[in-house]
């Protein structure tokens, strides 16, 4: 053996990515892409489904009207969909490996535990991360196609002569549906809402780090996911009882990468926003993580 | 503090090259209590286990169910640490990752991960190791012909029968090449022409200086492959030694005699006992069921292809 | 134990850590305001549980949805009180949605009062009418409510403006608010004829005058669509006003019109 004699490095990246690497391809032939198809049907729903439900007048309004219930629906989708994978995908991956005592061939071999733990989270984030840009460029593509759906109808409507008063509004109505459907801002929605997703899967497995089972790890993170949405409330109201304040300032404040409701009514997101809200998600993921890593040091399999 | 295992390696080394005795196991009072949780009080796995296991050498760890076994090898592995006493692979103490390079653990019933195959499984734990490119592709190679999985190395994992999954689990604790192999086990469930293989394979590495700790329930083939063997029970080492003199009894002796005619045989008793001893009893000679199975088998499939 | 103890530092350290991070991001939200009004008794009242949670998760948009469509079938069933309280709790929910503002008092306007006046439930036409006209005061009301959530956005107070001229008849208050759409610079340049039209109507000549005068040079009104009207509305106010040929922009009928 010609190996280093000494003590491996506190962290080795390679070792950490194979890990990760296996992880997602532990998930990926567990054919948890049959979401994506889940996906699908409610892409197809919302863009067909409503129309019937509408309340604007043919035009601009319903156009208008349909592609906010769209894009509501389906970036709704996207995150839920995401949560179960970020959740119950990274619930699973500690229990099962102690169950199915892999992790012992794994722990057995000179690897850390925190380069196992790490690894796992990265294999999280990187079937996260598939997951969501699948999903995103799905919803791109129907998006634009019920916009030019919406375009050819109005265009048509307004008839060819360029000198008409309708032919001026209908420009307008055109700019105002591609600007809809080309929005920018929804990338950044979707940005934040990955990484609250990537923040939760962290969240999850530091709890299955402690927890006893599947069921448990996917309750106590929900109930996490919950409070955190409350913690922006929490501190307004600055709770009475000292325990709740500890417990409210451990939760990080998931309601500030919800912007998806505020792009889709309009509002620009500035960059500075979306920087400020991933630096505050980097740094509880690294607390999260580390603190993972604490607990799981000390946990005897 | 790097230097100094390094030195106390290199020392080993050249130790052994030499003819001094390092051990490849060291453990001195390990003792595991495991809590019980609220109330009921802490149960005693293990209690105080001296053992010393030498480079090159086969042992035999037995014992009934609950009897420490499985723990032993959990402290030795740092999956578990010791309540108190300490343990050490190659005089590195196991609680130092770097205990773990030179060594191999094949754990009971070992599951994997379903969905992989063969090949696949093999170059995960590979690249644990630290092994790359053409030179862990080579390894991957060699092992599963070694363990005979080359045919079934593109299959997943899933469609395993529990012998395949046995090689290959041997096959991913030989991955690295480790001079000291942990075997909780490994033949536990598997039909008489894999055990056959396995202790076959366990007598190679034999050969090729490893050291091997097996634990086992099959006392039979514990027995042919072990060089030492050590009985726990209830946490405690209650008899240790090497396997031959341990189960040769000195006092009796068997002759195997072959055409001798019934008038022969009255004579050779009467002369047992004129010369001062005693029959115990005269009979014929038995072949163990398991070479009768292995050589009807054997018959049988001549010709018609190697079995899976 | 001791695992357990450093995790808890380590995320009571992120908490403090972020701190002032946290503060900026919440005075952004807040400016920017992100997020929507917090949820009363009335919407609690329409909202059954499942929607509560999906608005507590972040679906505000999707609940608000839901209540939207929801409405539609009050609206079949004539139940418009339903069908204006859901929308009430929609806008409520998502206050900065103009969707929900301009297409609600439209339906209110247009549709329900259109509907009440031709419901043949009620016992005469006149009660209808009077029904038809509370619809229209609801959806002015509305649109206020709007305005007052929304005053940077065109399309409010265009509606508003429409809903004066158009069903209260009341070209003064119509052309008051097209004024103030017409200041938003992406506003569709016909809001700024309207004002004009309605000026006039209005009674108020020289101020509509004015008015067409200054579109005239307005780089958003260059196209040859606007030019034609542009020219017809002032010379047809030249002849109402009876203007003489020194006082005219254009020159009467009988010569060719500047054009630019």
């Amino acid at each position: 053996m010609t190996e280093k004699e000494q003590e491996p490095r506190l962290f080795s990246l390679s070792r950490i990515w194979t890990i990760a690497l296996n992880t997602l391809t532990e998930s990926l032939r567990q054919k948890v892409y049959l979401i994506l198809i889940l996906f699908a049907l409610v892409l197809i729903a919302s863009a067909s489904f409503f129309s019937q439900f509408g309340l604007g007048e043919p035009g601009e309004q319903e156009a208008m009207e349909q592609l906010k219930f769209m894009k509501d629906f389906c970036l709704g989708a996207i995150a839920v969909f995401g949560m179960l994978i970020a959740i119950v995908g990274t619930a699973q991956l500690l229990p099962n490996e102690l169950e199915n005592r892999t992790i012992y061939t794994i722990l057995a071999k000179p690897v850390r535990r925190c380069e196992f733990l790490l690894g796992k989270y990265v294999g999280s984030a990187l079937l996260l991360l598939v997951s969501v840009a699948i999903m995103s460029l799905m919803f791109a593509a129907a998006l634009k196609f019920k916009g030019d759906n919406y375009l050819r109808l109005i265009r048509g409507a307004a008839g060819p002569q360029e000198s008409s008063v309708e032919w001026e509004q209908m420009q307008r109505q055109v700019e105002r549906i591609r600007a809809t459907v080309y929005d920018t801002d929804l990338a950044k929605a979707l940005l934040l809402a990955y990484l609250k997703l990537a923040l939760l899967a962290g969240i999850t497995l530091f709890v299955s780090t402690f927890g006893t089972s599947i069921i448990f790890n996917v309750a106590v993170t929900v109930m996490i996911f919950f409070a955190g949405h409350l913690v922006g409330a929490a501190k307004e109201r600055w709770l009475e009882s000292g325990v709740a304040q500890f417990l409210f300032s451990l939760i990080p404040d998931l309601g500030m990468f919800n912007v998806a409701d505020d792009v889709i009514l309009g509002n620009a997101i500035p960059w500075l926003y979306v920087l400020q809200v991933a630096a505050y998600g980097m740094v509880y993921l690294v607390a999260v993580l580390a603190a993972a890593v604490c607990v799981f040091a000390e946990r005897e399999v | 503090m790097r230097r100094r295992v390094g030195r106390q390696r290199r020392e080993s080394l050249i130790g052994s090259a030499f003819g001094f005795e390092m051990d490849a196991i060291r453990t001195e009072h390990l003792t595991k209590k495991y809590n019980l949780g609220w109330g009921r009080g802490r149960l005693l796995a293990l209690d105080g286990l001296n053992l010393r296991i030498r480079p090159g050498e086969v042992y035999g760890l037995l014992g009934p169910n609950g009897s420490g076994k499985s723990t032993t090898l959990k402290l030795i592995l740092n999956l578990v640490w010791p309540t108190s006493g300490t343990a050490w692979i190659f005089d590195v103490p196991c609680t130092r990752v770097a205990s773990r390079r030179h060594v191999g653990y094949l754990p009971e019933n070992p599951y994997f991960y379903r969905y992989l195959t063969g090949a696949e499984t093999l170059e995960f734990y590979g690249k644990l190791c630290g092994l790359r490119g053409a030179s862990l592709r080579r390894r991957i190679d060699e092992l599963l012909e070694l363990v005979g999985l080359a045919r079934a190395r593109d299959r997943r994992l899933a469609g395993y029968s529990k012998g395949m999954l046995q090689r290959i689990g041997l096959a991913q604790a030989l991955i690295h090449d480790p001079e000291l192999l942990l075997l909780d086990e490994p033949t536990a469930g598997v039909d008489p022409i894999g055990s056959r293989d396995i202790r076959d394979l366990i007598l190679r590495l034999k050969q090729m200086g490893k050291t091997v700790l097996l634990s086992s329930h099959l006392l039979s083939q514990v027995q042919d492959v072990c060089d030492r063997i050590g009985i726990l029970n209830l946490g405690r080492k209650i008899l240790e030694g090497e396997v031959v003199p341990l189960v040769r009894d000195q006092r009796r002796l068997c002759f195997t005699v072959q055409d001798l005619p019934p008038h022969g045989r009255e004579a050779v008793e009467a002369a047992v006992v004129a010369a001062g001893g005693r029959i115990v009893s005269v009979e014929h000679p038995q072949t163990s069921l398991e070479t009768l199975f292995l050589e009807a088998l054997g018959r049988d499939e001549r010709g018609a292809g190697e079995h899976d | 134990m001791r695992g357990i103890l450093w995790a808890i530092v380590m995320l009571l350290t992120a908490s403090w850590v972020t701190l002032p991070l946290q503060s900026k991001i919440e005075r952004q939200r807040l400016r920017l305001k992100f997020g929507g009004a917090p949820v009363t008794r009335e919407m609690r009242d329409v909202m059954g549980q499942g929607m509560l949670i999906g608005v507590l998760a972040g679906f505000r948009g999707v609940v608000a949805n839901f209540v939207w469509i929801s409405s539609h079938g009050d609206w079949e069933k004539k139940r418009w009180f339903q069908q204006y309280n859901k929308m009430q709790v929609a806008t409520m929910l998502q206050p900065r949605s103009v969707l929900f503002w301009d297409v609600g008092a439209w339906h209110m306007a247009w549709n329900i009062g259109y509907a009440e006046r031709t419901d043949p439930r009620h016992r005469t036409l006149a009660e209808g009418m009077k029904r038809e006209m509370l619809w229209h005061e609801r959806a002015r009301r509305f649109l206020i409510r709007g305005i007052q959530n929304l005053p940077n956005r065109y399309e409010l107070y265009f509606k508003l403006g429409w809903l004066y001229e158009q069903k209260f008849k009341d070209p003064c208050l119509a052309a008051e608010q097209y004024a103030i759409a017409a200041q938003f610079t992406n506003a569709p340049a016909f809001i700024a004829r309207m004002h004009c039209r309605n000026l006039a109507a209005c009674g108020r000549l020289n101020e509509a005058y004015e008015c067409w005068k200054r579109l005239w040079f307005d780089p958003a009104q260059t196209n040859h669509v606007s030019r034609s009207i542009l020219a017809r509305e002032i010379r047809k106010l030249e002849d109402e006003m009876n203007l003489s040929d020194s006082q005219r922009f254009f020159p009467r009928a009988s010569r060719q019109p500047e054009t630019q």
